[in-house]
């Protein structure tokens, strides 16, 4: 590791977190599940409300309340209540804070629930999409927890939480804040189910992310929260070192296959981390084993290493929890890596050569220094963070 | 802070009597390409940005950074309906415009901008969280500078669209697409200097911060008709050295950022402070200082 490295804004340490999802309650139960080869294969759910019966794969979580309102905040009660047990924060801190926030459904949920109820009393004075769906979050943040700090409802679809990272860690290397919430959560909807269902990116037996047989994805629901805090480079433990994002203008729904795009989002993470490619430890790739994001982050990965390092994907475990994926899967690895041992990439089991690059099909050891995080999505939205971890 | 150092936007009043205002004419003559299928919400952004950007030349790491409050309403309510009403599954063109983001990928495509592009909001005060975004990304160097709009869309019928916003009956309802440029603190041509950005937790904060103002300095101030529903009289009458100022807007959550360009195409030289209230008590402010170059 070189140790004199010197990234372009200061470092942040990952001083708490809490997390919620298919594989569990907590970071223990997550971390198990992880790690379980048995824990990934995803359930069914049907959306009934549809012209034609929908069935699709789910990986949803286990215990959370029916009616959306309530789904949304026990999600959030799960992470949050985690987060405060390990680093409780006061009423004083929590009240100026600032609270960074990702998500892809914010409150669609609610909003269809509520639609659905008036529409039943009277189609003629029901109102679609009746509340504010980007203020659900902060608002029971506010009200449950006393988060009443600037907020931001980030939306870039599947790198929301990545870029909420981002911008929590150059808010505190301004200088103003000693430390910034950041929140992701997605939970079940029938906008999104039905939304992919009808672009037909569902796998119906489990994602495969970089195999030869990849067929799709399937959506996961979950909750996470990581309290950021202002450091030392030195500090032991996990540290947010840097990032970079982009947006690619090659399609709306796809990179750009030949890799240009995503390699320049690694490889401004790393120069604006004054990491060189060889500091790269291991990858946590996107990998939502689509044809299309597989491909062009695989050509991506080619392009900007000479020779790639160990990669995987953690979505064939927890889902493709769409907008929540950049902090569920970044506080994942945090968690993992003082355990000493990061994951195999889940789903895999043949390689593609067309791709010409395969993921780990055994946990790999960690050692101290940088992992990248590849996070990519709709609207040509791409962000790549860098992990520092330290003994 | 921030320097503003162009401005460009696109605004009209709802006459419902008349329907929404087709925009597809003024926004195929600032795309460089044809778009298919995009909705009005795109529409108004790529119409804005441009009228912001003209005749201007903008750097390689130009971030960019929306804010609404509802992004793409007018396409998400055609899908809930479709969806609730009928149980049709939403189409790939319209569920990918359901995305809030989508607009900024046309914008960025349209622009030619491949850097940072950030959607956010935050009620009324969407506009105030994107200048913070922006502020941050280019105080740490992430961009160099940063194209931040409020793209506010309205749909009929406006009795919905009156309950959504929590405006009382009868409330003129507008829509707006408002665009800054702004660049590093320190940079040349400003029109405008952003020099604070705050979020206030309640009433009394905002009198607090209000009464640190140095009272020497005649400030105008702007507040939208829903900060107005939720303010008391008495924080801004009490104090002398503030008085009102009018956008001629009507009500809708880009109250704000419209503010801010009326008030710098007005040629007015004092401090304008824009508040806007959200729908959790709390007040949010922009402080900017105009340096008189725009004209009227």
């Amino acid at each position: 590791m070189k140790h004199q490295t010197r990234p372009a804004i200061a470092p942040v340490k990952i001083t708490a977190s809490g997390i919620v999802s298919a594989l569990g309650n907590g970071k223990a139960a997550n971390l198990s599940g992880l790690f379980d080869d048995a824990a990934g294969a995803p359930g069914r759910l049907s959306l009934p409300h549809f012209e034609e019966p929908i069935d699709v794969p789910y990986h949803g979580v286990a215990g959370a309340p029916e009616p959306a309102e309530d789904r949304l905040h026990w999600l959030l009660d799960q992470a949050v209540s985690e987060l405060l047990a390990e680093h409780p924060l006061t009423m004083e801190q929590r009240a100026t804070i600032p609270v960074f926030i990702g998500s892809s459904c914010w409150g669609i949920g609610i909003a269809e629930e509520s639609y659905r109820q008036q529409y039943r009393e009277n189609p003629d004075t029901a109102i679609p999409l009746p509340l504010d769906g980007f203020s659900q979050i902060s608002r029971y943040l506010q009200k449950e927890y006393g988060f009443h700090g600037a907020d931001f409802a980030l939306n870039t679809a599947c790198t929301a939480t990545a870029n909420a990272i981002l911008s929590a860690t150059a808010a505190i290397a301004m200088g103003i804040h000693e430390h910034a919430l950041v929140v992701g959560l997605e939970a079940r909807n029938d906008t999104t189910l039905a939304g992919f269902h009808g672009m037909q990116l569902l796998a119906q037996d489990g994602m495969r992310p970089f195999d030869r047989q990849r067929d799709g994805l399937v959506l996961g629901e979950g909750c996470g929260a990581m309290l950021l805090s202002k450091c030392q480079p030195d500090d032991a433990g996990s540290l947010i070192w840097g990032g970079a994002s982009n947006c690619d203008t090659f399609s709306i729904s796809a990179s750009n296959p030949d890799g240009s795009t995503i390699a320049a989002v690694m490889n401004e993470a790393m120069a604006r981390s004054d990491l060189s490619h060889s500091d790269i430890r291991a990858i946590k790739a996107h990998g939502t084993a689509t044809p299309l994001n597989d491909d062009g982050e695989a050509a991506g990965m080619r392009r900007a290493f000479d020779t790639v390092p160990p990669f995987f994907s953690m979505k064939a475990a927890l889902g493709h929890t769409l907008g929540s994926c950049g902090l569920l899967e970044a506080l994942l690895m945090a968690a993992a890596m003082p355990e000493g041992w990061l994951p195999a990439s889940a789903g895999f089991s043949e390689a593609d050569p067309s791709l010409g690059v395969a993921p780990i099909s055994e946990p790999l050891k960690v050692e101290p220094g940088y992992y990248l995080l590849n996070f990519f999505g709709f609207g040509g939205n791409n962000s790549s963070l860098i992990l520092r971890y330290q003994d | 802070m921030l320097e503003i150092i162009a401005i460009g936007d696109q605004y009209q009043p709802v006459d419902p009597s008349e329907g929404l205002v087709n925009l597809k004419a003024a926004a195929s003559e600032v795309c460089r390409e044809h778009f298919r299928r995009i909705d009005r919400f795109t529409q108004m952004a790529l119409i804005g940005s441009a009228r912001c950007v003209e005749g201007t030349s903008l750097e390689p790491r130009t971030g960019l950074y929306i804010g609404s409050r509802f992004a793409s309403l007018g396409n998400t309510t055609k899908v809930h309906e479709k969806m609730v009403s009928a149980g049709i599954v939403p189409k790939p063109a319209g569920f990918i415009n359901t995305l809030s983001n989508a607009a900024g990928y046309f914008v960025a495509r349209n622009l030619g901008l491949g850097h940072r592009n950030l959607f956010v909001s935050r009620g009324d005060a969407s506009i105030v969280a994107a200048l913070q975004l922006a502020a941050m990304d280019v105080a740490t160097g992430a961009v160099s500078q940063a194209l931040v709009g409020a793209v506010e869309e309205a749909i009929l019928p406006l009795e919905h669209q009156r309950v959504r916003l929590g405006l009382e009956p009868g409330t003129e309802i507008g829509e707006g697409s408002h665009w800054l440029l702004v660049a590093p603190a320190g940079s040349a041509n400003s029109l405008a200097s952003v020099t604070e950005m705050i979020t206030l937790v309640d009433e009394k904060a905002l009198a607090k911060w209000l009464g640190e103002l140095d009272p020497t300095t005649e400030y105008r101030v702007s507040l939208s008709p829903w900060t107005r529903q939720k303010m008391a009289s008495t924080c801004l009458k009490s104090r002398q050295m503030l008085t009102d100022f009018d956008p001629a807007l009507a009500a809708y959550p880009g109250h704000a950022a419209g503010a801010l360009i009326r008030y710098l195409r007005s040629g007015a030289g004092q401090p304008l402070i824009v508040i806007a209230a959200d729908t959790d008590g709390r007040f949010h402010a922009i402080v900017m200082r105009p340096n008189n170059q725009v004209s009227a």
